[in-house]
């Protein structure tokens, strides 16, 4: 297939992905605004929410104050702001506009129905609505797409490149989130294995969907280790980087080509090290230390698939 | 002047003739609307709506608010052609097709209609649209124009019998076939029963023909061409067509940053790696092919191409530089060309032509404007011209002082009165103008076509102008035997 | 007969890595009436692309090369060794009035007789072309030429005061216009280069409905006497090439005010510069560059034998 209609499915599976991700963290923090007695800094979780997408400097040139709606405001709507579930779910639909031959009917008519619905929504319009819902609403939007995408779509080179992007993505989201809110819920020194703050910890499981998991996988009090080892190592959790990059792998190995062999292992190895990998092992080199190499793994490995498959610069 | 294109006579009717009656071919049809309660036809027409609204052909009008998506108006009553006018047709539209696609390889290597003296040579050399870059390249089969959309009228004779003329070659991109192609199985979807009652000749196998007509244009010696659509992207007023042809043809879609030359050699990125491109059918204009060879600033286009282009390496459909033989200034010759290179007499006739150019016909067509059409000579798609009997004085006087600034640019034709289909407009059933437009494909040593083409109708009551930019609409069109 | 050996330097440095680089030269001079190139190379840095040579649609020799590699910098050394005869000049056949040349022309080209193949060759230079539009100023253009092109006047003579004409009334200003000053803009601010002159000379002969076309070559300057002759110090030039029935083609430079006479070397011909720019291209990356462009054209003896094969001997 063309490398450009690959690079399209792949971005607006990446952006949706994104989008939903984005209210899963806004979520949490709207909803530990809300309950009494947590709020030992106030201003923490806001400014963690701007840390996972690396917004705070952007965030700061606005002038605006640190306060929940303006950084709701900020990150759901604001059109400077290229990260902002608005902006993300813009380019996903330009995306899928640009290959829209290649899209089914459903994907097409979802992607396309979803802009439409955010695309006029104002900061005042949104003061005016129930914010759960409206989580809902995006997590929702992008649960149909992917939905519809394996539901419809032809399971052909084409299919998995938009799953590439939606992987990728959210392994990428998955880290970011665990890494800022663990350390921002643990500070340094404490014990690991304690669980200094249910609520919190429960949040955060909340927001990646885990909750639930937890008790049945656990059966036990929420640690931070343990948030952890779910959240990094447990392939079977949807939104781990274990699992993520059980997908990732399995697709390079359908769509390899003659220049692929270099991003394939450099997959494999990363896969490697959190199938074979300990969480022992993990803080003994530093939980951030080890996500932050994950995140630059990640990263480089999205800049491979980009030379090797959907914007090879140069010519053979 | 034949008496067929006097200005002001009454227009041919396609479903009546002069004394009221059906004509034969309408009669099934009439007697099927008879039966049918109008409400039912209502409903049907809100049902076409939507239908065409969700498969998404839409069309970008030049000009409108920021670009809009806008539907065309599809009529639901259909035009319907003879089979033994529609021979006559075809034969006449594969003549001229050949004539100018004989006229394109001449004007690009010999030049024998130039010494000859049967065409003036500041006619091409002064024309933004010969291009130097293809003198003496060989194309595939010397074939210039292998899709060819040719704009044909028909106007009331004496004799009470419609003429066709031709109003206009479309050589270089002609639109419109998706429409065509959609409006048949809109009907077919709507009106089933309707094709019982005729033997309507089928069109759906365009895409096949087109993919034959560019795989037999394939750079010599290729076995098993790759054959690719080119469209300027998703924002061209075309896009929907592009798209739908190359779904149709099973071919891909691509844009210029989807493609390199090295060596000579046009390839595609795919995820797989570069694959080689032998035939493009490009929706794009000469101007933006390749930003080496010609508008350095267009980013639409690839480095290289006309390399590979005049290496013979690949096949571009059409070929550059047919623009040279589908302009206004050079339309007058056309007959010309089909007694020049195929000794011929010409089967379709061309509308009676002023040059604004020459001294006489400009004394006459100045004399005589609220008449006339005029046209500028590289205009397209019914801007710049001046339809004089629907003008305002004003209008016309503004028109004579752009004209007397460079005559040159203009011609002049009599105001045809094209001929009239019913169409159901907001009062019921009314007579509307319409036109025709085949499309001519040309490769290897055939020349077809599906039978009918794309009629076009102008929705306005007594308007002229049929082009979609400007309020027309389309009907379905019927070759029946 | 003069030799000449031109050194001809481009170096593009960008901003940032320049991911493919696509490029066509015309910097092989052509042989033609009067000149033979004895020897050329073109060295192209970074060395690693590919390149293919062929012959353009005006019989220009062109390069086309293509860099796949990252690079910064991209330098094209073009060497060349040209022998030149000094021009014979149509004395006798040029006094024939300018307007014959008007009138075989307009005959050929409007279809009023028979096209003869010379006035079909000289047609392609006759008319408007993307960098010499004849639109709007064409009538002051036209009016401008007249007052060389008097009634009667021989062609040469006209085209020689003509040249003189723009010589003495612009003002050559380096700083004044760029490769993309329209011929319009030149006429009315009255200075520029030799590619401006070129042009608008161009412009003001079609417009009177001559044919006329654009040269782009080098020319010798000589160092003040006693210095050594300055390397780099020489440019790429233009001059004009004007058709005459039953002559052919000929050169006049209106920047220098002469006809070219053995120090002028052509490199290639055109309807104007975009037909005949030393090197075009088209790149993917690079951000902003600079460009430096040094042009070297050094006297090889009186017919003098190259240095290698004097050393053979």
């Amino acid at each position: 297939m063309l490398s450009r209609t690959a690079d399209h499915l792949y971005w607006m599976a990446r952006y949706t992905e994104r989008a939903e991700n984005t209210v899963r963290m806004l979520d949490v923090s709207y909803r530990m605004s809300m309950l009494p007695g947590v709020n030992g800094d106030g201003h923490a979780d806001w400014r963690a929410i701007l840390d996972i997408s690396e917004l705070s400097d952007a965030y700061a040139r606005t002038g605006r104050p640190l306060s929940p709606r303006d950084v709701i405001e900020f990150v759901l709507l604001d059109r400077d702001n290229l990260s902002s579930v608005w902006n993300c779910l813009r380019a996903a639909r330009e995306n899928a506009h640009a290959v829209r031959g290649k899209l089914t009917s459903e994907m097409w008519e979802t992607t396309n129905t979803t802009w439409l619905e955010i695309r006029d929504l104002t900061p005042v319009r949104l003061q005016d609505m129930d914010l759960g819902a409206f989580f809902e609403w995006v997590k929702f939007r992008s649960h149909l797409l992917r939905g519809v995408t394996v539901g419809t779509m032809f399971h052909d080179d084409a299919f998995q490149f938009a799953r590439l992007g939606t992987f990728l993505e959210r392994a990428d989201n998955t880290a970011r989130l665990l890494d800022v809110k663990y350390h921002a819920l643990m500070p340094a020194g404490e014990d690991v294995h304690n669980a200094t703050d249910y609520y919190r910890w429960g949040s955060l499981l909340r927001s990646v969907s885990a909750f639930e998991t937890y008790r049945q996988v656990y059966r036990d009090v929420i640690t931070p280790h343990k948030v952890a080892e779910l959240l990094m190592l447990n392939d079977a959790m949807p939104r781990s980087l274990h699992a993520c990059l059980d997908e990732i792998v399995d697709i390079l190995g359908q769509v390899a080509n003659s220049r692929s062999c270099e991003t394939t292992r450099k997959a494999g190895a990363l896969h490697a090290s959190l199938h074979y990998g300990s969480m022992d092992d993990i803080f003994a080199v530093g939980l951030h230390e080890s996500l932050e190499k994950f995140l630059a793994c990640i990263n480089k490995l999205g800049d491979r698939i980009s030379n090797d498959f959907l914007m090879p610069v140069a010519t053979p | 002047m034949s008496e067929a294109t006097r200005t002001g006579a009454t227009p041919y009717d396609e479903m009546h003739s002069a004394d009221g009656a059906v004509r034969p071919h309408y009669q099934p049809y009439e007697r099927w609307l008879h039966e049918m309660p109008r409400e039912l036809i209502d409903r049907k027409r809100s049902e076409a709506d939507i239908a065409f609204h969700r498969v998404g052909i839409t069309f970008n009008v030049y000009g409108a608010e920021g670009g809009k998506e806008r539907l065309i108006p599809f009529d639901l009553l259909p035009r319907i052609i003879p089979g033994s006018e529609w021979r006559e047709l075809e034969r006449g539209l594969a003549q001229r097709v050949r004539a100018l696609n004989a006229f394109l390889a001449d004007i690009y290597h010999g030049q024998e209609i130039l010494r000859a003296g049967r065409i003036p040579a500041d006619q091409i050399l002064d024309n933004a649209q010969f291009r130097p870059e293809m003198k003496g390249v060989d194309v595939p089969g010397g074939l210039y124009s292998m899709i060819a959309g040719i704009d044909l009228v028909r106007a009331a004779g004496a004799d009470g019998r419609g003429e066709f003329f031709v109003l206009e070659d479309n050589l270089r991109v002609p639109s419109g076939v998706s429409y065509l192609l959609e409006n048949r199985k809109m009907m077919m979807r709507l009106f089933p029963d309707l094709f019982s009652r005729y033997h309507v000749q089928p069109v759906d196998h365009y895409p096949d023909l087109l993919l034959e007509t560019l795989r037999a244009v394939a750079p010599a010696g290729v076995v098993d061409p790759t054959v690719v659509v080119m469209t300027p992207g998703a924002h061209n007023s075309a896009y929907f067509e592009h798209s739908f042809l190359a779904q149709q043809m099973g071919v891909e879609l691509v844009e210029g940053q989807d493609m390199f030359v090295q060596d000579d050699v046009l390839y595609m990125r795919t995820t797989q790696g570069p694959r080689r491109v032998d035939v493009i059918y490009r929706r794009i204009d000469d101007d933006f092919l390749d930003p080496l060879a010609f508008r350095a600033d267009s980013m639409l286009g690839v480095p290289g191409l006309m390399r590979a282009y005049q290496a013979g390496h690949v096949t571009l459909a059409n070929a550059v530089g047919t623009g040279v033989a589908d302009d206004k200034s050079i339309y007058p010759y056309v007959p010309e060309m089909v007694r020049f290179y195929l000794g011929e007499e010409p089967v379709l006739n061309n509308v009676p032509t002023w040059m604004l150019r020459e001294k006489d016909d400009l004394a006459y067509v100045l004399d005589r404007l609220p008449e006339l059409v005029v046209k500028e000579v590289h205009g397209a798609g019914g801007y710049g011209m001046l339809v004089g009997p629907a003008s305002t004085k004003a209008q016309i006087e503004d028109f004579r002082q752009r004209i007397l600034a460079a005559p040159e640019k203009y011609i002049a034709q009599p105001t045809l009165s094209l001929s009239t289909c019913p169409t159901f407009v907001e009062a019921g059933i009314a007579p509307r103008h319409i036109d025709l437009r085949p499309f001519v494909l040309s490769g290897g040593k055939q020349i077809r076509m599906v039978p009918g083409g794309l009629t076009r109708v102008a929705l306005k009551e007594g308007s002229l102008v049929v082009n979609s930019s400007q309020g027309g609409g389309t009907k379905d069109t019927w070759v029946v035997d | 007969m003069p030799l000449y050996d031109i050194a001809h330097d481009t170096i593009y440095r960008y901003d940032s890595a320049v991911l493919l680089s696509q490029q066509l030269a015309h910097l092989r001079p052509r042989d033609c009436v009067g000149q033979h190139c004895l020897a050329h190379t073109l060295t192209i840095e970074p060395g690693e692309g590919r390149r293919r040579e062929r012959i353009d649609f005006f019989g220009n020799p062109v390069t086309a090369f293509s860099l796949q590699a990252p690079h910064d910098t991209l330098a094209v050394h073009a060497r060349s060794r040209v022998r030149v005869k000094p021009s014979t000049w149509p004395e006798r056949a040029g006094s024939a009035p300018w307007e014959l040349a008007r009138e075989h022309l307009r005959k050929g080209l409007s279809g009023h007789a028979p096209l003869q193949d010379d006035a079909r060759d000289a047609g392609q230079y006759r008319f408007a072309s993307p960098f010499i539009p004849l639109g709007d100023p064409s009538a002051r253009l036209g009016d401008y030429a007249l007052r060389s092109f008097r009634p009667g006047r021989p062609m040469v003579e006209a085209l020689l005061d003509l040249a003189s004409r723009i010589h003495a009334d612009f003002r050559f200003d380096p700083a004044a216009t760029s490769v993309a000053t329209p011929v319009a803009e030149v006429f009315e601010r009255r200075c520029g280069v030799c590619q401006d002159f070129s042009h608008l000379m161009i412009a003001c002969l079609r417009a009177i409905g001559l044919a006329a076309r654009y040269v782009s070559g080098y020319l010798l300057t000589e160092p003040p006497p006693g210095q050594p002759r300055l390397i780099g110090a020489d440019a790429s030039h233009a001059w004009v090439a004007a058709w005459c029935p039953g002559v052919g083609w000929v050169d006049v430079d209106p920047t220098n005010d002469m006809r070219p006479d053995g120090a002028h070397v052509t490199l290639a011909w055109g309807r104007d510069y975009g037909d005949v720019c030393p090197l075009r291209g088209v790149i993917l990356g690079g951000g902003g560059h600079r460009v430096e462009v040094a042009v070297t054209v050094t006297p090889v003896g009186s017919g003098a034998l190259p240095q290698h094969a004097a050393r053979e001997r």
